[in-house]
């Protein structure tokens, strides 16, 4: 009974190894046929470090998801590789006028009516559009241009004693200044003198009458004199001859599609700004909204917009507006299952974004710009540094984005292609100065002054970054020279006693009993950035020999940090790294009126000349006059430190040498072919149209490409 | 029986008790969740589960799926060594030709002398290059258990089985060297029992033993090398969650992750006692021989 066992046993003992070779062939066999199926050859695999958040146009999320972002969705208007701003879903623009003349009965306003419509000759060169009849006495002109002296002229062309003057009033309250004026309107036995209202803001209102003046002035006295409560502050401003107000109609691309095929019509762009509005994370769009009078949508594809006030930089509003679909959901959430696809216009749609998995986009073969060469894109989240560089050695993945301090390393590899972005990343420190600490200007410089800027440019950033003193995009090309704020620490010290904070107790600087501390909120997902804030605590804990301050930090979201950003969230200090702006108009970050929840002057900075500057740039149609306002703006501000710059960077992007080029489809001219980053605006600007040469001998669309033409 | 098992559980007990105590006083002075950590509270810790699901741990590996990694991938190696070394530890202990004794014996020693480590890169490095796998980054997910998992386990086992089987196969032939010495071959000529009838009764007999009691040295090294193995090729096991808890100082997590480990290998070492015992008793004529 045991020998056949054991004879078993010892036969089986020795085919063992035969077995566990073929088994272990097969198993490493049938991996090795999956994952080489699974290879994409059509793809171009990004290696990411962090998850990212999801996708909402309307938020700030993390970089990765607005990197994805700006592949789904279409704006308004883009800017062109050399930083013009173009045509996007708009197809084009114009700007025009219209001037509202008032006359002293209904008989001299139709005679003269008659009168214009007769010197129907005369109309182009005053540049008349249309002229309609309003009211009982008003006559409106629309002109074609936004800037005209023919509304002067026509002054000549009525008879001056037909023509009403109407007296120009400002009311200044504490709420609701336009509805005042409208009930006081309706209920005064004098209200129907009241022509025209226009809510210049919440509290602030400008009228205009026309009649007896000095019953009007009695009433309206007696009227606010009754309501104390509301802090009534009534301005008669003086007569003026005609009203006159600006208006920009926008033309939308014809034959543009949403993600689901459904036409992308105005409704979408009126949908939009009232989710901007609603939003309270769009300080750009509420700001300018409140500049303007109407807007007037003509279905289906195009819109008019009346402004309050001449608006130069109204089209750095319309760039900014994220445009969602009126029909369809518009965000993502990996983790959430159940929702329906997210629908854009963009380039790319989603085709797969799940938790832990790779992130998959799929080209729109429907694009109105072109369909991109490219036919997916993937992010592949890889952690570890030395596992993305393997994984890129054996060209699993085409790029990842490189950290300063391996710049050399990457630059002095025969097979690698680093790639720079124009300096565009501006780190800063953010002061809230509602705070009292850093009420005081002295107190925000001397802590500016503490900082070894260029010691952290060399250790942290390997001596990839610049010292440089900006608020805009290097492409904006603002003229301005600002010396950067110096490392000096007994100037610091210095700053700090002459604003009180000069006994030492405890060994915390203290100003009266009030102690030297605050926190200092930075992104927790950046190691960067942590490392920076790190940085900054040693530092400002001595300045020099002498105690400094005592700063903790905060580790924050992206969410937090971004609802910090819109004035949503409370907070001391606080460590950012956006992109430069290339909008001048910066009446939504900079202005007094626009400090507060769910909106831009987060610092909550208010300065009246910085004021003037920016109505004035906000104003200006000239562009050499608004880039020499925005240079002033920029001194005026570096002066009140409501933000301290550290440096700027750039970021940089390693390829496969040679394998990476840019088909722009959405040149006039044709596909033009240049290299990866050869653009003015950032690295990933033209990342739609970023092609992936095939390792061997081009084959596809991309061998009947002309040449790369290498400098 | 009950005896033996009984004794030996209460042994085991007593030595986890003792290791626990010494992992917990110099490891549990500093941790993330909670600064001041009881004994007992170290070890409701380590036993709630809290450690593979705590929010507080993200962007920490999870200790579920890389138990399951590092398990399947020790059991294959485990499989491996025995299988491949046990053959060749009989054909060398059998078969004293110098060629095989030469070739074997030196097989042997450079299978031992290699690090681990260098076949582990050698392998992945080349099944990357040549055929488009890579283990790890963020496939922390074990979605199914098929021959594509088995496979990636079986890269990482391949190089941690080569020490094993150069450890089993001296095992054996050692055993067998001794089994077969040539005085006793004499002797059971002289009675007439063949050289066949006296190897199968070392192979059902005697050969166990030596095979058994090598099996915690087996698991304790290849533990060890898993953890540099995991580390470097970033596979989200159990070895890649001991350097996470280092590298990020969690000394609590670092302190758990001692005690399983502590915990496996007694529990291994204690089943061997039990069934070389065990063994002994149901044949207490066996002759000795090690």
């Amino acid at each position: 009974m045991i020998q056949p066992l054991v004879r078993w046993l010892r036969i089986s003992l020795y085919f063992l190894p035969l077995l566990l070779i073929v088994l272990a062939y097969y198993f490493v066999a049938s991996m090795a046929r999956t994952e080489r199926e699974a290879v994409d050859p059509d793809a171009i695999t990004f290696a990411i470090t962090t998850v990212p958040i999801g996708i909402d146009p309307l938020t700030q999320q993390d970089p990765i998801s607005e990197e994805i972002e700006s592949l789904l969705f279409d704006r308004l208007l883009g800017r062109s590789p050399e930083m013009k701003l173009e045509g996007r879903l708009a197809e084009n623009w114009s700007y025009g006028s219209t001037a509202r003349y008032f006359f002293r009965s209904q008989e001299h306003r139709d005679h003269w009516l008659k009168e214009l419509g007769n010197a129907k000759a005369r109309w182009h060169g005053w540049g008349i559009e249309r002229i309609s009849p309003d009211g009982e006495i008003e006559i409106l002109v629309d002109f074609n241009t936004h800037h005209t002296n023919a509304k002067d002229e026509l002054l000549g062309f009525f008879a001056k004693e037909d023509m009403a003057e109407l007296i120009k009033w400002e009311l200044q309250m504490k709420d609701s200044a336009a509805e005042s004026v409208r009930s006081f309107a309706e209920s005064a036995v004098e209200g129907w003198q009241v022509r025209r209202i226009k809510a210049n803001s919440v509290n602030q209102a400008e009228f205009y009458t026309f009649g007896k003046l000095e019953r009007f002035r009695r009433e309206v006295a007696i009227y606010y004199d009754t309501k104390p409560e509301l802090k009534p502050v009534l301005k008669e401003v003086g007569p003026v001859s005609y009203l006159f107000s600006t208006r920009m109609t926008m033309n939308l691309r014809n034959g543009v599609r949403w993600h689901d095929g459904k036409p992308f019509t105005v409704d979408d762009v009126m949908h939009s700004l009232s989710m901007a509005k609603d939003s309270q994370s769009q300080p750009v769009v509420t700001s300018a909204l409140e500049s303007i009078e109407r807007i007037e949508p003509r279905r289906p594809l195009s819109f008019t917009v009346y402004y309050k006030k001449p608006i130069g930089r109204t089209l750095e509003m319309w760039e900014e507006l994220p445009i969602l679909p009126a029909h369809a959901v518009y965000f993502h959430v990996p983790n959430e299952t159940g929702l329906p696809p997210l629908i854009g216009t963009g380039p790319f749609t989603i085709a797969e974004w799940e938790a832990e998995r790779p992130i998959r986009l799929e080209r729109n073969e429907d694009y109105f710009r072109g369909k991109p060469e490219n036919q997916r894109f993937v992010y592949e989240r890889v952690l570890e540094a030395r596992m993305r560089r393997i994984l890129f050695q054996i060209n699993s993945i085409d790029s990842y984005e490189a950290k300063p301090t391996t710049y050399e390393n990457l630059q002095n590899r025969e097979n690698f292609d680093l790639v720079k972005s124009p300096p565009v990343f501006h780190t800063y420190i953010a002061w809230n100065l509602q705070k009292e600490v850093f009420a005081d200007v002295r107190v925000r410089e001397a802590l500016a002054m503490a900082v070894d800027r260029q010691r952290m440019i060399d250790d942290l950033l390997d001596g990839n970054g610049e010292l440089v003193d900006q608020l805009f995009h290097p492409g904006a090309n603002i003229d301005s020279k600002v010396s950067p704020v110096p490392f000096d620490p007994e100037e610091s010290i210095k700053l700090l006693e002459s604003a009180g904070w000069n006994s030492i107790r405890y060994g915390t600087r203290h100003k009266d009993r009030t102690p030297l501390t605050f926190t200092l909120a930075v992104i927790g997902g950046d190691e960067l950035q942590r490392d920076i804030a790190r940085s900054l605590l040693s530092q400002w804990r001595r300045i020099g020999d002498k105690v400094g301050a005592q700063v903790q930090l905060h580790i924050a979201s992206y969410a937090e940090l971004s609802k910090l950003r819109h004035g949503n969230v409370d907070f001391d200090a606080a460590l950012m790294t956006e992109p430069l702006t290339w909008s001048l108009d910066q009446y939504a970050n900079w202005h007094s009126s626009e400090a507060g929840p769910g909106k831009g002057n987060f610092t909550s900075v208010k300065d009246q000349e910085v004021d003037r500057l920016l109505e004035a740039l906000r104003a200006t149609y000239d562009d050499s006059e608004a880039r020499k306002l925005a240079g002033e703006l920029q001194v005026k501000l570096l002066q009140l430190q409501p933000i301290s710059p550290l440096f700027r960077r750039d970021s940089a992007r390693v390829f496969q040498r040679d394998r990476a080029v840019v088909v722009d489809k959405s040149t006039k001219q044709g596909p033009v072919r240049r290299e990866v980053g050869e653009n003015r605006v950032s690295l990933t600007h033209d990342l739609a149209w970023w092609v992936k040469i095939p390792q061997e001998e081009p084959i596809g669309p991309a061998a009947i490409l002309p040449p790369l033409n290498k400098p | 029986m009950i005896q033996v098992f009984g004794r030996n559980l209460a042994l085991g007990v007593a030595k986890l008790l003792l290791l626990s105590v010494l992992i917990f006083v110099i490891l549990s002075g500093n941790t993330t969740y909670d600064t001041s950590l009881s004994f007992l509270g170290f070890f409701k810790a380590m036993f709630s589960g809290r450690l593979m699901s705590d929010p507080a741990l993200t962007g920490m590996t999870p200790l579920l799926p890389a138990l399951v990694y590092s398990v399947t991938i020790l059991a294959l190696a485990l499989i491996l060594s025995y299988g491949l070394g046990v053959p060749l530890g009989i054909v060398l202990g059998r078969y004293r030709m110098l060629w095989t004794q030469v070739l074997g014996h030196s097989l042997i020693s450079i299978t031992l002398a290699i690090p681990a480590f260098w076949v582990a890169y050698v392998v992945l490095y080349y099944s990357i290059a040549d055929w488009g796998i890579y283990i790890g980054g963020e496939a922390t997910q074990i979605e199914k258990i098929d021959t594509i998992y088995i496979g990636k386990c079986l890269l990482l086992a391949i190089p941690l089985s080569l020490s094993g089987i150069a450890f089993v196969a001296r095992q054996v032939s050692q055993t067998l060297t001794n089994a077969f010495s040539p005085g006793s071959l004499r002797s059971a000529r002289s009675l007439g029992i063949t050289q066949r009838m006296i190897f199968d009764t070392v192979m059902t007999t005697v050969i166990w033993r030596p095979l058994l009691r090598s099996f915690p040295f087996l698991f304790s090294l290849f533990l060890s090398v898993l953890i540099v193995i995991e580390t470097a090729f970033f596979v989200p096991g159990f070895g890649y969650a001991v350097y996470e808890a280092a590298e990020q100082s969690d000394l609590q997590r670092l302190a758990v992750l001692s005690l399983w480990i502590s915990i496996a290998l007694l529990a291994a070492n204690m089943l061997v006692d039990i069934i070389v015992e065990f063994i002994d008793e149901r044949h207490p004529s066996a002759p000795e021989m090690d």
